[in-house]
Parts: structure tokens; sequence; C-alpha cells
């Protein structure tokens, strides 16, 4: 199981790596709030990995925190910053998450760590054995799902409504195609998290595989241009 | 959006005229489907574990 967590966690942060490199020369909120956001699906996978060796409490809310809480979110920022362009809306939001995800950051750290986590398996999945380990308030169970909601209809929802705008007007096919990837890509991790937490069946880390390659590709597809329109500015959905 | 020049357009094929919508439908209907699970949950009509 943890080879799945593995390519997830390379693949992660060769995407991070892009979406920075991007970010240095084009400078957009969007794509340092992507970054970040890869930055936290990275951490995730690669606690993961950390957990399959063997136990650790703090790779175990590392996990939670970056994984079942922030990924979404910031990663669904980044789709904010892109689609509403009305001043100063972003960016309240930005910092609303900011100051959300370092109360989240609190709330997780102070969490006891139950007596269950002695009878930790590292050959089973983190995502199958947390609850009974990590000692969650209500707080931290609210803030996680309103955290999921708002990055998953933000990020799946914004791909949507940015590929369905570009089919609409018959234009740039790239992108049309590319956002579709991502939909699929980022609906796949959100969907695993919903049945995790609904107690359904655990996919988790095969989706978050496959959400990354499908979000990847569709980033390199989206940001793929001819050159003929290499000078000119990318506007909306430039993921 | 800047989608004004001619070299950004594209005629879609018959395949794609019908592959794309359904896919767009698809996915709105995964978005519905997770945030619906997710409320459900939050509502306690199915256990948030």
């Amino acid at each position: 199981m943890h080879y799945i967590s593995i390519l997830s966690t390379i693949m992660t942060f060769i995407f991070a790596a892009a979406v920075f490199n991007r970010y240095r020369y084009k400078k957009g909120n969007h794509l340092l709030m992507w970054g970040i956001g890869l930055i936290f699906y990275g951490l995730g996978t690669l606690t993961e990995v950390l957990l399959s060796f063997s136990f650790s409490g703090l790779a175990l809310k590392i996990w939670y925190l970056s994984g079942a809480m922030l990924t979404a979110a910031w990663l669904g920022q980044g789709t904010i910053f892109l689609l509403i362009r009305k001043r100063g809306v972003a960016q309240t939001l930005a910092i609303i998450l900011g100051l959300v995800s370092v109360g989240a950051f609190v709330l997780i750290m102070v969490a006891p760590v139950t007596a269950a986590a002695a009878d930790f398996v590292t050959s089973q999945p983190v995502s199958a054995q947390y609850q009974q380990i990590l000692e969650r308030s209500g707080l931290i169970t609210l803030l996680t799902i309103l955290l999921n909601i708002y990055g998953t209809i933000a990020l799946v929802g914004g791909a949507i409504y940015s590929a369905y705008l570009f089919w609409r007007k018959k234009v740039l096919i790239n992108r049309v195609l590319g956002n579709i990837l991502i939909a699929a890509g980022a609906l796949m991790p959100a969907m695993a998290g919903s049945f995790i937490k609904a107690g359904l069946v655990d996919w988790l880390y095969v989706s978050e595989f496959l959400g990354v390659l499908l979000m990847y590709a569709g980033f390199l597809q989206a940001t793929a241009t001819k050159p003929v329109e290499q000078k000119k500015p990318l506007v909306t959905t430039a993921h | 959006m800047n989608g004004s020049s001619k070299s950004k357009r594209f005629q879609p094929s018959k395949w794609m005229e019908r592959l794309v919508p359904a896919l767009l439908v698809l996915l709105l209907l995964g978005l519905l489907a997770t945030i619906a699970i997710v409320v459900l949950a939050m509502l306690g009509i199915i256990s948030v574990v």
C-alpha cells in the first residue's frame, strides 16, 4: 500500500515544483495558493509513507492537518483567486483561510493521541486507523468539514465552470480538457475523503495517486501554449 | 479568456460534441454527491467517524 503513497508523494512534489516555477515568472496568487496546497498534499502522502514504516503521533497529526484539513481548501483558494476578480474578495478569503489554518494547526497539535496508538498496524492504511488514535474535538471535525466543502466546491466547481466557459465559446480546447482533468483529479481524493468521513469504503491512497496524476496532466494541458500565444498574458484559468 | 484570436478557436468533432458535455455533467454530479455525503454526515444521517 505504501508504494502508492511513495509514488503520490514524488508526483505531488514534482507538480508543486512545476507550479512554483510557473509562479516564479508569472506571479499570480492563484499559483502561490496552488503551490501551497500541493505542499500540503505532498505532506499528507509523505506522512502516509512514514506511518507505513513506524507510528509517530506527530506524523499522524501532520497527516490529518495537511491531508484531511488543509489541502483542498488551499488548492480551492487558488481557484478563488483565479475566478473571483472583484477587488479584495479573494484576498479577504485568503486571510480568513490563513487564520483558520493557524487555528487548525493549534487544535491538531494539542489534540491527544489515545492509547489505541499502541495497536497501530503499519501494514494498514492510516485512513483506516486514525479515528481511534487521534482524539478530535467537535471543532476539529467541524473545521475539517467546512474546509473540505469550501475547497472542493472552489477547486472542482471552479474547474468545471472554467471548462464550461471555454467549451461554450469554443476557444482553447487545451483548457477545456485541462480543466476537465483537474476537476476529475480533484474530485477523487475529495470523494474518498468524504467516504471515510461517512464510514464508507476506504480507497484514499489510490484516489490520491490518481488525483494528483490527473491534476498534473490537467495543469500541463491547460498551461500548454502554442509559440504564437506565448507572449500574450494568460488570464482566467491559466492553470 | 482572451479567446478572440482565430488561432485559439476550435471546431469540435461529433464525438467530442457529446463527450465533453457528458463529462462536465458527470463531474458536476460527482461534486454534488461528494458534498451531499458530507452534509448528510454533518446532519448525522450517516455517521461521521
